[in-house]
């Protein structure tokens, strides 16, 4: 990722924009794997800076995939402290970085049902709505099968 | 800290980079690596 996926312009202004990066060779820092749990490398966490992660991500990432993975894990930041206003914001723009990546698109399908539900404005139809094009969209993916598991009485 | 365009400025503590996050409102990117 060093070599291809970070000095991508996109991929270090969204890093620049958006964090502030930290970054442990595991072969001179060997506490590293043991301080974060994370024994695979190479190992991507986001975390706010009371040290709650949000996301990780373990194995190379291309740019695209980075991007998607990044896009995700803010609004999830989002979605998970309550701001669901910001994250329904923040899970359409991911669109943008999900639309060609099958996997993390149906995840971002998926999550816009629970924030546009848990909003200011929304309803069960908004959660609903957004997991009905999910299912139509990916319906062999485990996000869509997890949507299936909503019953109600 | 000037970050330049197409840049990753990588801090190696990550007590001074939760402060930097701190001051600047900003989250942390936690990278483990292995040079090979």
């Amino acid at each position: 990722m060093g070599a291809n996926t970070y000095p991508d312009p996109r991929v270090s202004r969204f890093i620049n924009e958006h964090t502030v990066p930290v970054q442990f060779n595991v072969n001179e820092d060997v506490g590293a794997p043991f301080r974060f749990h994370a024994h695979w490398t190479p190992a991507v966490m986001w975390q706010d800076v009371e040290g709650n992660e949000y996301r990780r991500s373990f194995g190379s990432l291309n740019p695209d995939q980075f991007l998607a993975e990044f896009a995700l894990a803010r609004a999830l930041r989002f979605y998970h402290g309550g701001q669901f206003d910001r994250s329904v914001e923040l899970f359409e723009q991911a669109l943008e970085h999900t639309i060609h990546d099958p996997l993390r698109h149906a995840e971002n399908l998926y999550w816009i049902g629970p924030a546009k539900y848990e909003s200011s404005t929304g309803t069960l139809d908004d959660l609903m709505a957004a997991w009905r094009k999910l299912q139509e969209s990916y319906p062999d993916s485990d996000w869509a099968r997890r949507s299936l598991q909503l019953k109600f009485e | 800290m000037q970050e330049m365009i197409g840049v990753v400025t990588w801090r190696s503590s990550l007590e001074e980079a939760r402060a930097e996050a701190r001051e600047k409102h900003k989250d942390l990117l936690i990278d483990l690596f292995n040079p090979g």
